[in-house]
């Protein structure tokens, strides 16, 4: 990206004289990066989000120190588009529920009161079922917090969300929508309706996204194995997944495996060795196989 | 329907067989009339048509065809069994005066098939008494005394008393007919009927549709066909509209814009509010996406905005904890519901232990959370449970591979069984207890799949494995 000389944006309230882009002695390169971070952050029309307390409320955090270091001022863009893909087809329930955990991050700023909205298609709704609010509350999210709606076509889908993200009345607009019916185009008309309305805008492709969009920042999620609680071997643990960050405006890319704590609302960041030890460890499934008696088949 | 100008009456099951209560101008042409038997009336005319009659219907009827009559007042009203009731008061002179107006009346009405007799009064007493006995007179003195809407026992008496027409009656002091006739019913109190028949006493016209208490219209000179040209006309009623319902301190509940072609047809569109609003834009907001749906055709040339239903609007101020967003998210439901076929819904915990039973959809923003969450519920519940093959250990050990969708997945890790029972208060029958499980498979994909039944307990019925919900 080419940095204009200064005297353009001056008019926005930033001022750098064009000179404190060459370092040299006297001048402080902490600073100079801090300029720079700015100007670009003004250039993406990012509102800073860390910056002497000028907006109120939490910084939208993964908790996670590793992935947050990647992220642009240390966070997701507050009021920006995200958008999320299943690594395969089976991986579309994954991808929702990270999708959620990383709402439940922004709303459970004690700030925000706003709800969430999840804008669904009636088929999707068919092939992989109804939100249900018993599951969306054992996540963390009390029902009071979201509000679905079901529409026939793609399109309205796309609507109701721009519309959703601009009145400013809701938090987060989840979208899941096919990644054919989005484009360039109609992600930068929700990331500028996120950024009109104050509100975050996460987009569920249910496809693999491989073209390009208006987002803050991309992700792709497939569902991960748990470590089982020290209880219970046999039993599923924590919810974790794969995580991979694509494509950050601002940031770096990078994967993890991360596990969600539902009563603290915190991800947890799972050792890569840990969760390579039980893909190897196929002890335990012999073990399972072993404790279990004479097999039928039913149904 | 019989074939026109044969004779037809409708029939009605009586004490001493059926009889005749009404007919057309054909079968009276038979010298048949109303109260006679059927049978009588077969004997005078053997082609006699008949048709046992169904008041229902003819009541039915009757409000369609005062529906209809809406088209030459909005204070339109039946009136049973045969009548129709308008106040026509200011309005002769859109027709070109009240002769031309009846005529049209009559016209369509006979196109329709309908034979009507149909006149104007200062009241509703002498409107009822002249369609009814006047044959075309506009005096009310020499109708007969049945002309006053009274009923036949005391029109019998007044006959007896030799009181024939309405002016024998009008001529006679008032205390002594009030001494006779002071009967418990209207239709017996002779004096109250004639009252009303002469606008001494004022008597309601009960309007089938009231007319809406808010209303705007607006009629333009040149027809307008272009959006940019309604649009502005729209933003003018739409703001007029706003100003009346401030003033009274109500918000409009339901819209709606009747838009007139030049042509003559009509349009009309719908907008529905969740909560009651005076805001201009807003409104304007809900309209103007359906204004650009219609067909213009050769123009519109008049608007009306009607608020059907109003509330009164409760200025609130919100605490400081509280979320002020209600307003933003009652619009933005307003727009989603005008525009699709949904609506934003909660979703409510119901009081029940079977899963699909334990929630459902509502379109009013939930409250509060469930206070006790239930614990390992999946994110996503199937529609309807879908059948799955599975390999589990028997009596009741936990699925280890189970095929659903024609794919095979291999379970790494289970929780469960999680009984749940049928709810005996719920009157259905046949259900089977179910054990759930919470199952993640090789890949850490995770999902909610039941047994229905238990292994061994009949032996002839083997127990069914199904996939209940998604999760990951």
């Amino acid at each position: 990206m080419r940095i204009e000389p200064m005297q353009r944006s001056a008019a926005g309230g930033f001022v750098a004289a064009s000179s404190e882009f060459i370092p040299g002695p006297g001048h402080d390169p902490v600073r100079l990066f801090e300029a720079l971070r700015g100007h670009i952050a003004r250039l993406e029309n990012f509102v800073p989000q860390l910056s002497g307390g000028r907006i109120r409320g939490q910084n939208w955090t993964f908790g996670v120190a590793d992935i947050d270091n990647h992220l642009p001022e240390r966070g997701l863009a507050r009021s920006g588009l995200h958008d999320i893909s299943p690594n395969a087809y089976g991986d579309i329930p994954a991808a929702m529920r990270v999708t959620l955990a990383m709402a439940i991050r922004r709303l459970s700023d004690p700030i925000e009161r706003r709800p969430l909205l999840w804008c669904r298609l009636a088929r999707e709704v068919r092939e992989y079922g109804n939100l249900y609010g018993h599951g969306i509350e054992s996540m963390g999210l009390p029902r009071h917090r979201f509000v679905t709606v079901t529409l026939k076509r793609p399109m309205d889908a796309l609507w109701v969300a721009e519309e959703a993200l601009k009145s400013g009345a809701v938090a987060i607009v989840i979208t899941d929508v096919d990644a054919k019916h989005t484009s360039l185009t109609a992600t930068r008309r929700l990331s500028l309706a996120a950024q009109a309305g104050k509100a975050a805008g996460l987009m569920v492709f249910t496809t693999p996204h491989s073209g390009a969009t208006a987002s803050h920042t991309r992700w792709i999620a497939s569902a991960s194995r748990s470590q089982p609680p020290p209880y219970d071997l046999h039993a599923p643990g924590r919810p974790s997944w794969n995580l991979e960050l694509v494509r950050a405006r601002g940031g770096r890319p990078g994967a993890w495996v991360v596990e969600w704590q539902n009563a603290s609302h915190g991800f947890n960041l799972v050792s890569k060795l840990r969760s390579g030890e039980v893909r190897a460890g196929t002890a335990e499934a012999v073990e399972i196989s072993a404790s279990q008696g004479i097999s039928v088949r039913t149904g | 329907m019989p074939p026109k100008g044969s004779p037809f009456v409708l029939v009605e099951a009586g004490t001493r067989g059926l009889r005749v209560v009404a007919l057309n101008a054909s079968a009276r042409s038979f010298g048949i009339s109303l109260g006679q038997r059927l049978a009588d009336a077969r004997a005078q005319e053997p082609d006699l048509l008949s048709e046992l009659h169904e008041p229902e219907q003819d009541l039915a009827s009757l409000l369609g065809l005062c529906r209809w009559m809406e088209r030459y007042s909005p204070l339109a009203s039946p009136d049973a069994p045969d009548g129709v009731l308008l106040d026509v008061t200011g309005i002769p002179h859109l027709f070109g005066g009240e002769a031309a107006m009846l005529n049209e009346m009559r016209e369509r009405l006979a196109h329709y098939g309908f034979s009507s007799s149909i006149s104007v009064a200062k009241t509703i007493g002498a409107a009822w008494g002249l369609a009814r006995y006047g044959r075309g007179g506009e005096v009310l003195e020499p109708l007969p005394i049945e002309a006053l809407r009274i009923d036949g026992e005391a029109a019998k008496i007044l006959r007896r008393l030799g009181l024939k027409t309405i002016g024998s009656l009008i001529g006679i002091p008032r205390s002594s007919l009030a001494r006779r006739f002071r009967g418990e019913r209207i239709h017996e109190n002779v004096l109250t009927r004639l009252d009303e028949a002469l606008g001494v006493r004022d008597e309601p016209l009960t309007p089938l549709n009231p007319p809406p208490r808010f209303v705007v219209h607006r009629a333009v000179m040149e027809p307008l066909i272009s959006t940019e040209g309604l649009e502005s006309l729209l933003t003018g009623l739409v703001t007029l509209l706003c100003r009346d319902l401030e003033k009274q301190n109500q918000g409009a509940l339901r819209l709606t814009l009747k838009l007139y072609r030049s042509g003559g047809s009509r349009s009309t569109l719908p907008a529905g509010l969740s909560s009651p609003s005076h805001d201009p834009a807003h409104i304007f907001r809900l309209l103007k996406p359906r204004l650009e749906t219609i067909d213009a055709g050769f123009g519109i040339d008049a608007v009306t905005l009607e608020a059907r239903e109003t509330a009164t609007i409760k200025s609130r101020q919100y605490g400081f904890t509280e979320d002020t967003s209600v307003a933003d998210f009652d619009r933005l439901n307003d727009r989603v519901m005008n525009r699709h076929d949904a609506a934003l819904e909660g979703r409510v915990a119901v009081e029940s232990y079977v899963p699909e039973r334990a929630e459902k959809k509502s379109y009013k923003r939930v409250q509060s959370p469930t206070l006790q969450p239930t614990k390992l519920r999946p994110l996503l519940i199937l529609e309807a449970a879908e059948a799955a093959s599975v390999i589990a250990s028997v009596p009741d050990g936990p699925p280890m591979r189970f095929t659903w969708r024609n794919v095979t997945r291999r379970v790494l890790r289970s929780q469960g069984p999680e009984r749940i029972a049928p709810e005996w208060w719920q009157l259905s029958e046949g259900q089977q207890p179910r054990d759930y499980y919470v199952i993640e498979d090789d890949e850490g994909r995770r999902y909610w799949i039941y047994r229905e039944g238990l292994y061994g307990e009949t032996g002839e019925m083997q127990p069914k494995w199904f996939v209940h919900g998604l999760s990951a």
